[in-house]
């Protein structure tokens, strides 16, 4: 379950699967400030997943990444 | 991104006509999502992935790192071959910023207007950094910290006016974050750091108010500008945090051991006090 705060300094969790990954690398945050970007590694490689704030969803992005990423605004 | 080092020199009278016609990106919140810019691949490649359908194609040649979207997504900053480029969302390099041979550049971060970047210049004889700005299409660029004895400097981040820079100084014993002003260029004392390995990665908040960063090895800080409220907001095994785009939040890893099934915090901040 995901509960996210206002702007009140409470934290809540975000709600991560990190399937079959040992450990989270990095994040980014979309321009319209709704989604993260979060890459995950395995075996000294990454994937990328973005993960939609509003509606918990998690999506796999790009397989076989490095740890570096930025969201284009437009 | 095809222009190789032995053709900076064409390259650069080319885009000093450039520096001339660079439209200035003002900065708006929130933004609407473009694509994408991720490493993949040894050696590293940049690549260009549609989030809405997941198509990705390769933007770079071989090697480059560290892409960064400028603030409305008109140009992307990247690291090749110890440069670091200036390109256009399809790949094409539009500007680099010049260096003589023996130092190698590295981490840039864009101004919220898009019209500078900040970097680290490191020499690698001595591995002794510094922190650079260059606008854009500018052949010529400032050093910030200077070279300064045994200290090293790294992790700038521009205030949002782009006035002011903050930065960190490091040795083998001590830490610090300076704030430089570059209208009248006094540098001040931010806040004393107590890890002087890891970067503080400091990341000063889109609404100006407040600056994050590493301190402790695992703890993330917010302080404010002006020095005061300094306080922690996470409880260990913290790291890579990053500003929501309206500067209201923050996002951090958490990942203290895989026995946590959900080990990414969220928080938000109070930016208003």
């Amino acid at each position: 379950m995901i509960s996210i705060s206002g702007p009140d300094g409470t934290v809540a969790w975000i709600p991560i699967d990190k399937k079959e990954h040992e450990r989270l690398g990095s994040l980014a945050w979309s321009p319209d400030g709704k989604k993260l970007i979060i890459s995950m590694e395995k075996s000294g490689t990454y994937d990328l997943f973005v993960f939609d704030l509003t509606t918990g969803k998690q999506m796999l992005l790009l397989q076989n990444s490095g740890d570096e990423m930025s969201w284009q605004a437009r | 991104m095809n222009i190789a080092p032995t053709r900076f020199l064409v390259a650069g009278i080319f885009l000093l006509s450039f520096a001339f016609s660079i439209p200035v990106e003002a900065t708006t919140f929130p933004g609407n999502n473009g694509i994408v810019a991720a490493t993949r691949n040894a050696p590293s490649r940049i690549w260009s992935i549609d989030p809405d359908n997941g198509t990705a194609m390769p933007i770079s040649g071989a090697g480059a790192t560290q892409p960064l979207w400028s603030p409305r997504g008109k140009w992307m900053a990247y690291v090749r071959g110890g440069y670091v480029f200036v390109a256009t969302p399809s790949g094409n390099d539009i500007y680099h910023v010049p260096h003589d041979i023996g130092v190698s550049d590295s981490t840039p971060v864009w101004s919220s207007d898009g019209s500078k970047l900040a970097f680290v210049r490191t020499n690698l004889t001595t591995k002794q950094s510094a922190v650079y700005s260059a606008r854009i299409g500018v052949q010529v660029p400032t050093n910030v910290s200077g070279w300064t004895g045994k200290k090293n400097y790294r992790a700038p981040s521009w205030s949002p006016n782009a006035r002011q820079l903050v930065y960190e100084e490091y040795s083998a014993t001590a830490a610090r974050l300076l704030i430089k002003d570059s209208e009248t260029g006094t540098v001040r004392e931010l806040t004393p750091l107590s890890d002087v390995t890891d970067s503080s990665r400091a990341l000063w908040s889109p609404t100006g108010k407040k600056i994050l960063f590493r301190d402790s090895a695992t703890e993330l800080y917010t302080i404010w500008p002006d020095g005061t409220h300094r306080a922690v907001i996470s409880d260990g095994d913290s790291y890579n945090g990053g500003w929501s785009p309206d500067g209201t939040r923050i996002a951090f890893i958490e990942d203290p051991s895989d026995k946590y099934k959900w080990p990414r915090w969220y928080r938000g901040v109070d930016t208003y006090r």
